[in-house]
């Protein structure tokens, strides 16, 4: 599997999953590069019925998991470091990205399931997609969509509201 | 079937995302025609629909020099010919202060070992390799651990491979880490162990705050079954597996989503 061709033409897409599994696009950006090592390092095949993008987004998040408990004991040490470190260097700055800024911070608030099935759709995958990825049914995808669609509708409407 | 006068929102938001067949969508295009009830809320998931799309758009962007020119600095690891000169030094300890006594009692263990399987059926007739169904959840363990031979009290390292694929199972079906659980359904978390020892199964209830939830005796090659468990009021589940034997331990995280 050439996960290299990939990975070059789709870096942006994973980092911007990642960074709505992170909130945080340093450590967004060090997840996605962290899995592009490995695939390519171990030389992965992609698993039966599984697309590779799909798999890559998977492993992006099998990963976040794995890392999960280490960040905490990191995070504050990782926040006198960004304090420490040039404007141009700091998260805020590099981003950019207000629109996604904003929808990062709401799917957080609507919790990781309609996170995930949202952000995968944002990025262009199908029912089925977001249901291999996920490990559910396209039926228990469409009912997160209904469900956490209209959520996250009544959040922007609060914050038009406000 | 769609109630013309009256779709579900799954089917609405399906038909959004262009995720309805063609009849059921042309069902909900005629309903559309005059219902301006119906009108507003095919609307309201159109705008999320644009809400999400025009924040990802950024995905589209393409993929900066530095990060091009640091993909293709990666390489595959030589992993093919680490583990031929770790067989070739191996064999280089066994046989370096080889003696010709040895040569009885080392050939009457050898068919032993060899015998073993055929003589003695293992209680368990599936391989460990059985049960490698997805690679993303399994945790691989590679060492090598060093084997006494009683009879020729020849001292040899050993390459160990293990494997835990731990995952919840519930109603039937196995739910494996990163998945969702159901709420106040009955589930239990099922692993093969590799080696002798102990498994003990807690839950992190907060930073760097685990309790216990079981510790069962496991012997090489059995599933471990912990206590029947069932989750009532909490969003997440976050469970820790460690397998600990005499010489080796290892651990893996599991993370379910709860739903209700």
């Amino acid at each position: 599997m050439d996960f290299k061709a990939i990975f070059k033409a789709s870096y942006p897409k994973f980092r911007a999953y990642a960074y709505t599994l992170t909130q945080d696009i340093s450590k967004a950006e060090d997840l996605v590069m962290e899995v592009i090592r490995k695939l390519i390092e171990r030389q992965d095949s992609t698993p039966e019925g599984l697309n590779p993008e799909s798999y890559i987004i998977r492993s992006i998040k099998n990963q976040f998991i794995d890392t999960l408990r280490k960040d905490k004991n990191l995070t504050s040490l990782d926040a006198t470091l960004e304090q420490q470190l040039p404007d141009e260097y700091s998260s805020k700055e590099i981003t950019g990205q207000s629109n996604l800024d904003i929808l990062v911070k709401n799917l957080a608030s609507l919790g990781e399931s309609c996170s995930n099935v949202l952000s995968l759709f944002g990025l262009g995958h199908s029912y089925q997609e977001i249901a291999d990825i996920e490990r559910i049914t396209t039926g228990t995808v469409m009912s997160r969509m209904s469900r956490c669609r209209q959520k996250l509708l009544s959040l922007y409407q609060e914050h038009d509201n406000d | 079937m769609i109630s013309d006068s009256n779709p579900s929102d799954e089917e609405i938001v399906s038909f959004v995302d262009g995720e309805l067949d063609a009849d059921r969508s042309l069902a909900i295009e005629t309903a559309l025609i005059g219902d301006e009830k119906l009108q507003q809320r095919v609307n309201q998931f159109r705008k999320t629909k644009d809400l999400l799309i025009e924040a990802f758009a950024v995905a589209d962007m393409e993929t900066p020099p530095h990060i091009m020119a640091q993909i293709d600095e990666m390489r595959p690891s030589p992993r093919e010919k680490m583990e031929l000169s770790r067989v070739h030094s191996i064999l280089r300890k066994i046989f370096v202060g080889f003696r010709i006594q040895y040569v009885i009692p080392a050939a009457a263990f050898s068919l032993g070992l060899f015998l073993n399987p055929v003589l003695i059926p293992s209680s368990n007739d599936q391989s460990v390799n059985d049960f490698l169904t997805d690679q993303m959840n399994q945790i691989e363990l590679r060492g090598s651990r060093e084997v006494t031979d009683l009879l020729s009290s020849i001292e040899t390292r050993i390459d160990i491979k293990e494997y835990l694929n731990a995952r919840a199972i519930q109603n039937g079906a196995e739910i494996y880490s990163g998945a969702s659980l159901e709420v106040d359904s009955e589930f239990t978390i099922l692993l093969l162990s590799p080696f002798d020892g102990t498994a003990t199964l807690s839950e992190e209830v907060g930073e760097a705050v685990e309790q216990e939830i079981a510790s069962v005796k496991i012997s090489s090659g059995g599933y471990i079954s912990f206590p029947i468990m069932k989750v009532t009021d909490q969003s997440s589940l976050s469970l820790i597996a460690r397998l600990k034997s005499e010489d080796v331990e290892i651990s893996q995280l599991l993370y379910f989503d709860i739903e209700n």
